[in-house]
């Protein structure tokens, strides 16, 4: 132990040593957010020292996997570009080694190769997994570091593994993969991680509304007349159009982002703030949505599919036309849902989600409409009716919160105009609040599990999504059509408008 | 340092919806730096679109340029933020779309503190007005109401102005400027496409003159309506459309139902009472006589003393729509 780590460390929580060790080391993932994270961490010296260990099929060298990834991280870290004396120090940790996923050799050699980068740089042994992999890859990689008795369950060192989404892709595949990862690992050493969790939005979410004593006396079915959530994103398919097109939206963020925000904005106040307690009450609120039956559906689930467009001052083709979309295709690219939680706090307040790729602006927000007052004593109030008594949390971009509440119009008649308050982290703090994988990194490193999502909790979600999906296996309807650049089918806005409400415009 | 004289901090980019919030966000950011203690607040009660033709072909281009000085001023008025789209016909090498963002930072009007509105510009050539609704839409600020605004009508035929009209709760136009035969039932035409209401600023700057008919039948004044059988209105060939809509906003106070349209109104209506029009060239719209049995009551005001910008201020603060408009255009539908 370093016995001046205490005194010099600064504001923080501050994890032991650590080797990283990234299955997929040659990906996307690896390139853009998590080598860019770890550079982050320790260049403003939120972690100690680390290793970090590439594994992947690819034959390349320790320089060369270090110069790629210098490039990416010069191109994708938070603060650019990247300090050279600050990379020096930080590219020396970085480490390749060749393997197999399905290799128990390959295992066995990174044991060894572990073994002696830990011992020339001094490290305890405590050891990260990233399983930035397919999914196909995850069960043979956690078999494998199990064979090589890589993954000991015991506290310290510890041992742990962060699998990326898709955690399955329906109720059974979930439970397979559960199966099948818990016979080597025990749950606390599992990290099942949402990108979305490590956002500085979706935190203080729990700060908003466990800190505050303004707002969550008014969390419930007795001032919120609606709740929506919206993830929206500009880009189309993106060149993935053959994953996509046997994914689709509900499956790629409405099962996993949009309901763990949902539970996140639902649940009831935990007992502690740690990880147990916290999923305990999330996981509550997964258990309470109220199933969507297969005569529902068409009610209560509205699913669409761009068209050709206009997005960000550029035409678009329509999804049908992308590159590895299936000419017959019904896989959707917008849904929006009507959603019920039968527990005590929001009996018969809906909430409403959507989620589409192609709409005219990128932006991720969770809106809590408030009833409005139980007397009308004034006249006037369309633009309040409309836009007033909102609370809405940007979570991206521009992360922040917004308060919008009528007010008087100066003069003589009593006319109520909306007006907003509010905060903006970019502003406030002066600073863009760190990526989400740093965050959860650290967090990974801390033993903190609060931000991963727990077995239970991918049962729960997928319990909920998976009969939406068989129902539309068995319907012949095809998703309604709308153009790029707009902001859904008007089916969408029928969901709403017969309960006398509209969409906000986010 | 924020200037006066609405100085802009304009620099010419691309249309980067991302690009464009970030770089207001970094404009207001300084502004609050350079203002040192006093700080400066940013705040928006409204997206402002205004949408002005630039094609040598349309009509209005007086109108525009007036429309486009008086949305300079409004930041006095109301905080905004303002999109100006501005079509024009395509040009050889130059690109479809231009934007740039700048603050417009003026005087309060009780003085002391600067108030700045934000302004993006975003130029269309031919094929690039595609474009513009699905960029509104990506700029406009949530949780505050749109306006369209424009110079005379929206061309109802375009595509284009359909999806702007319906992004927007309230729709100001002037179509009494509109050189088109069929304004005012054009006008009429666009009330159930915006769901917070019509405003024209034509229909607005006759506030004066219509208070002036109110103030003429004032309590037991009142009854001399029961001897008027004719309204004369002299308005010159331009003011005409205006004349015409006040006409018809009389005749729907007064129960008519119709009106007789004249250019030389002189004759006492047959068989009851009529309602006439009369344009003489030369002379501002400013009076309305009601004639009858007795002495000519007459109601004068200047219908040109509101500034535009003014008349858009109250647009955006008056509630829901003006009934009398309405009215007015029900009676020559």
């Amino acid at each position: 132990m370093n016995p001046f780590k205490s005194d010099t460390a600064g504001p923080g929580r501050h994890p032991e040593p650590t080797t990283i060790v990234i299955f997929g080391a040659s990906g996307d993932l690896t390139m853009r957010k998590l080598v860019p994270a770890l550079y982050s961490l320790r260049s403003e010296r939120l972690c100690s020292e680390l290793a970090i260990v590439g594994f992947s099929r690819t034959a390349i060298s320790d320089d060369a996997f270090r110069d790629s990834l210098k490039q990416s991280t010069d191109q994708f870290a938070r603060r650019r570009p990247i300090d050279a004396d600050a990379w020096a120090s930080f590219g020396s940790s970085i480490y390749y080694q060749q393997g197999g996923f399905d290799d128990p050799a390959s295992f066995q050699a990174l044991k060894l190769r572990l073994e002696e980068i830990e011992k020339k740089r001094g490290l305890p042994g405590n050891r990260i997994y990233y399983l930035a992999v397919p999914p196909s890859a995850f069960a043979p990689i956690v078999q494998n570091l199990g064979l090589a008795g890589l993954v000991d369950p015991k506290e310290s060192p510890y041992a742990r593994v962060i699998i990326e989404k898709p955690f399955g892709t329906d109720l059974s595949t979930a439970r397979e993969l559960n199966r099948a990862i818990r016979a080597v690992l025990k749950e606390r050493q599992i990290y099942r991680i949402d990108h979305y969790l490590g956002k500085e939005t979706v935190q203080n979410l729990l700060v908003f509304r466990f800190a505050n004593g303004i707002f969550e006396p008014l969390f419930n079915n007795r001032f919120v007349d609606h709740v929506e959530i919206t993830g929206a994103e500009t880009l189309g398919v993106e060149g993935r159009g053959g994953y996509f097109d046997h994914a689709g939206i509900l499956r790629d963020m409405v099962q996993n982002h949009l309901l763990q925000v949902l539970s996140l904005a639902a649940m009831e106040p935990p007992v502690h703030l740690d990880g147990e307690s916290v999923r305990d009450e999330k996981v509550k609120v997964l258990r309470s949505l109220r199933p969507i039956t297969k005569d529902q559906i068409d009610d209560r689930v509205i699913r669409g599919r761009y068209t050709g467009g206009s997005v960000l001052g550029a035409a678009v083709p329509g999804y049908k036309e992308e590159k590895g979309v299936a000419a017959d295709s019904r896989t959707e690219t917008y849904v929006a849902l009507e959603l019920y939680l039968d527990n005590w706090r929001w009996a018969g307040v809906p909430f409403y989600l959507r989620s589409a790729k192609r709409m005219p602006k990128r932006v991720t927000e969770i809106s809590i409409h408030f009833k409005a007052a139980p007397h009308r004593l004034f006249t006037g109030l369309e633009l309040a009716d409309r836009y007033a008594n909102v609370l809405a949390i940007r979570i991206q971009p521009d992360e922040g919160i917004r308060l919008n509440i009528g007010t008087k119009v100066p003069g003589p008649a009593n006319e109520v105009a909306p007006v907003t308050m509010e905060f903006r982290y970019a502003s406030t703090f002066g600073a863009t609040p760190p990526e989400a994988y740093e965050r959860l990194l650290l967090d990974s490193m801390l033993g903190d599990s609060t931000l991963f999502i727990r077995e239970d909790e991918t049962e729960a979600s997928w319990s909920f999504i998976t009969p939406i999906h068989e129902a539309w296996a068995s319907s012949p309807r095809q998703p309604f059509d709308y153009p790029a650049g707009t902001w859904g089918p008007p089916q969408a806005d029928a969901l709403l408008l017969r309960g006398g409400r509209q969409w906000r415009r986010p | 340092m924020i200037d006066a004289d609405a100085k802009a901090l304009a620099e010419q980019r691309l249309v980067d919806p991302v690009a464009i919030e970030r770089e207001l966000a970094t404009l207001w950011t300084n502004a609050g730096a350079d203002e040192g203690k006093s700080g400066v607040t940013r705040a928006c009660a409204w997206n402002l679109v205004v949408h002005v033709e630039r094609r040598p072909e349309r009509d209005g281009a007086a109108a525009s340029d007036r429309l486009v000085g008086a949305m300079k001023e409004l930041p006095r008025y109301i905080a905004s933020r303002t999109i100006f789209l501005e079509t024009y016909g395509g040009e050889a090498g130059r690109p479809p779309l231009e934007s740039w963002i700048s603050a417009n930072c003026l005087l309060a009007e009780q003085g002391g503190k600067y108030v700045c509105s934000e302004e993006i510009t975003i130029l269309a050539r031919a094929e690039g007005e595609r474009h513009l609704p699905g960029l509104v839409r990506a700029l406009t600020i949530p949780d505050v109401p749109t306006a369209m605004i424009y110079a005379t009508l929206p061309r109802m035929r375009d595509s284009t102005a359909n999806e702007l009209i319906s992004v927007a709760d309230r729709l100001i136009v002037d179509a009494l400027l509109s050189r088109s035969d069929t304004a005012l039932s054009d006008l009429l035409a666009l009330f159930p496409r915006c769901g917070l209401g019509v405003a024209d600023l034509g229909w607005r700057s006759t506030a004066p003159l219509r208070q002036a008919v109110s103030d003429l039948f004032e309590g037991s004044a009142a009854l001399a309506l029961n001897d008027i059988d004719r309204v004369r209105i002299l308005a010159p060939r331009h003011r005409a459309s205006m004349a015409r809509l006040l006409l018809q906003w009389i005749s729907a106070c007064m129960g008519s139902e119709s009106v007789t349209w004249t250019t030389k109104y002189d004759g006492r209506a047959e068989g009851g009472r009529s309602l006439g029009l009369e344009i003489r060239e030369g002379e501002e719209l400013s009076e309305i006589a009601f004639l009858g049995r007795r002495e000519p009551l007459i109601a004068r005001a200047d219908v040109s003393t509101i500034s535009d910008v003014l008349l858009i201020a109250e647009a955006l603060a008056s509630r829901r729509e003006d009934p009398g408009l309405r009215r007015a255009l029900m009676i020559g539908s």
